[in-house]
């Protein structure tokens, strides 16, 4: 799409001026130019030019009337515009995109408001002929459950992907905040199992469930007590893959990577399943660990 | 304040603005009950001057900007017998939203899907559909509505532009990162777009490889070019159902040996048996060689492959290259 003009713009924003103040008589100007994301000196100059157009003969009486009373807008006039436009593909898209990221956030319990839903989604999708899809998201959904935990202070059960022990465990947590690190996102929160504060990342994180006990906050230091460990690799092939792993795109052209992590083991095995496409260089004694971990998978193919 | 302009004035102003005489035009075409022929357009509607040609090429110009507004003007004729006659119109009900039977709880559902995108590439467009839904007068009803969801989306910058060119099925060009890391101009067919697991998808057929491929939106190396006219070609709904087979090769079976109760992942598509007491065999599909190598490596310790002989051969392989660059 070629961006319009600054003019065919502006008579987009005249044609929708004109049902838009028939709906919201007296509204004021700072409200209306915030509305239509413009400031108040150019809305003025737009409503001015409102004001200049109407029926054909264009005495005052074919012309929209405009007024201001005491910064408060009104129109008059204006029936033969006085409809609100159709959407464009665009608008139909950016708002069924955004039904159906709401439809996946929706518990499942509340049946009304997901026909709800469901009527508006079919209803706009046969406005458009893009074909766009959304598809269930179990992080978005997860992250609605945590959030909502966040802010009641609720002790919840996660079932958790440990990557260090390759196992889905289920694990009691005080949900404290999200952050993000190298792409990823992270919930922090303290664990019953470790009595210490980790960071559980969202992706890993298999189902959500309330435990209905509340806990209290003061009692945790918020500040995770996981150090970052810094590496150092060198990158061979498979290089998309392994910026995107490693959720950072710096590789140089020589295949230097420096990148730092949360977890040792974790870092051990990224570069183990990424052989021989990548190699550990720093630290010397996590490069002994994955030296190790490949003898160790070896070992079950000798006879 | 009233504006108190006389109308000659109103009218010398009128003329030099662009954007006034188009929603002039726009006015007339909607409120007449008939076509308006060209002549009677020239005649009566502000902004239209010079000579014939001059209003000629204006006029052309100004249905052009209409329709890339979304309006479309009709062209007919009010009187079968005279067909050189044609005139013009915009018919209100093409003009108009066309959403029915809107009411208060779907206001407040589609302004929540609206406000999502507030700084993301669909934010515009979020915000002005919102705008003219808020324009029909409807009251919001947010009471009986808890938010669904409190985060913003993050909607890739090509995501406008691709839209677009699905809907008017229009030839795409982007740069894309390939498996180095490496931009290649990609000429794409673009057949739908998808989200899944938090990235979004661009599913299209490469007219340089001749055949359908999928591509991360994340790894666009540039905006998207629109290339050619709109409706140069048709979309293959056969191929789109047989996404899966889309790299071309064969479904196989690899049998995996895994600890009991380790690598939830490669459990999680596979078919499984008791090999003894410590190992269980599992059957696991693949269709790329070298992704099924590093899934079993993920695994570590927990798992070696028992069959194919050569996919055997081959990851023992890897694993002492691994060891001697590491050494």
């Amino acid at each position: 799409m070629a961006k319009q003009s600054a003019p065919i713009q502006e008579v987009s924003r005249l044609l929708d001026l004109v049902p838009f103040l028939s709906t919201h008589s007296h509204i004021s100007l700072k409200e209306l130019a915030r509305e239509f994301g413009i400031d108040e000196k150019a809305m003025a100059n737009e409503l001015t030019a409102l004001s200049m157009c109407g029926l054909p003969g264009y005495t005052p009486y074919e012309l929209i009337e405009i007024f201001f009373d005491s910064g408060f807008v009104t129109i008059n006039n204006h029936d033969a515009l006085d409809i609100p436009r159709a959407l464009t593909t665009l608008e139909v898209a950016s708002l069924l995109i955004g039904l159906e990221i709401l439809r996946e956030s929706a518990s499942a319990t509340e049946v009304t408001l997901l026909e709800k839903i469901d009527a508006l989604i079919s209803e706009m999708r046969e406005l458009i002929g893009a074909s766009i899809e959304v598809e269930e998201d179990p992080q978005s959904a997860h992250r609605v459950l945590i959030e909502r935990a966040i802010a009641a202070r609720e002790t919840l059960d996660i079932e958790y992907l440990s990557p260090l022990r390759d196992e889905i465990t289920i694990r009691k947590v005080d949900p404290l905040y999200f952050q993000s690190d190298n792409g990823f996102t992270y919930l922090v929160a303290h664990s019953h199992e470790q009595g210490a504060v980790r960071n559980f990342r969202l992706d890993r994180i298999h189902s959500v469930r309330s435990t209905g006990s509340q806990y209290s906050a003061d009692l945790i230091n918020p500040q995770p007590d996981e150090e970052k460990i810094s590496l150092s690799l060198t990158v061979a092939g498979s290089r998309r893959a392994i910026a995107e792993l490693f959720g950072s795109g710096a590789i140089h052209p020589n295949g230097e990577m420096e990148i730092s992590v949360y977890s040792a083991e974790w870092a051990k095995k990224a570069v183990i399943a990424h052989s021989p496409d990548v190699r550990l260089n720093e630290p010397n004694n996590l490069r002994k660990e994955v030296v190790a971990g490949l003898q160790n998978i070896l070992a079950l193919y000798a006879p | 304040m009233y504006f108190h302009v006389d109308v000659d004035q109103q009218r010398a102003l009128t003329v030099s603005r662009k954007s006034e005489r188009l929603v002039n035009l726009t006015i007339a075409l909607l409120a007449t009950k008939r076509y308006l022929t060209k002549a009677e357009i020239f005649k009566n509607v502000a902004g239209y001057s010079g000579d014939a040609e001059a209003k000629d090429r204006m006029f052309e110009r100004d249905k052009d900007d209409l329709r890339s507004l979304g309006i479309t003007i009709e062209l007919g004729t009010f009187d079968p017998l005279f067909e050189d006659e044609a005139g013009y119109r915009i018919k209100p009900e093409s003009y108009a939203l066309q959403l029915k039977s809107l009411d208060p709880l779907s206001i407040a559902l589609l302004s929540q899907a609206g406000k999502m995108w507030r700084e993301a590439a669909l934010g515009d467009s979020a915000q002005s559909g919102l705008r003219k839904l808020k324009s029909l007068g409807i009251e919001s009803d947010i009471d009986s509505l808890v938010e669904l969801t409190s985060g913003t989306q993050h909607a890739p910058e090509q995501l406008p532009e691709l839209i677009e060119a699905i809907s008017d099925r229009r030839r795409v060009s982007f740069e894309y990162l390939d498996e180095e890391l490496a931009s290649k101009l990609r000429n794409v067919e673009p057949y739908r777009l998808s989200n899944s697991r938090g990235y979004w998808y661009l599913i299209g057929f490469d007219t340089d490889k001749q055949g359908l491929r999928t591509f991360r939106l994340d790894r666009f190396h540039s905006t998207v070019s629109i290339k050619g006219s709109a409706n140069s070609f048709e979309v293959e709904l056969t191929a789109l159902d047989n996404l899966e087979a889309l790299d071309g090769d064969d479904l196989l079976i690899a049998k995996v040996a895994v600890r009991k109760g380790k690598a939830p992942t490669l459990r999680a598509e596979a078919f499984t048996t008791e090999l003894d007491i410590e190992w269980d065999c599992l059957d696991i599909p693949y269709r790329n060689e070298s992704l099924l190598i590093r899934e079993v490596l993920w695994a570590g310790e927990n798992a070696y492959i028992l069959d194919p002989v050569h996919l055997k051969e081959k990851i023992v392989s890897i694993l002492k290259t691994a060891v001697a660059h590491h050494g």
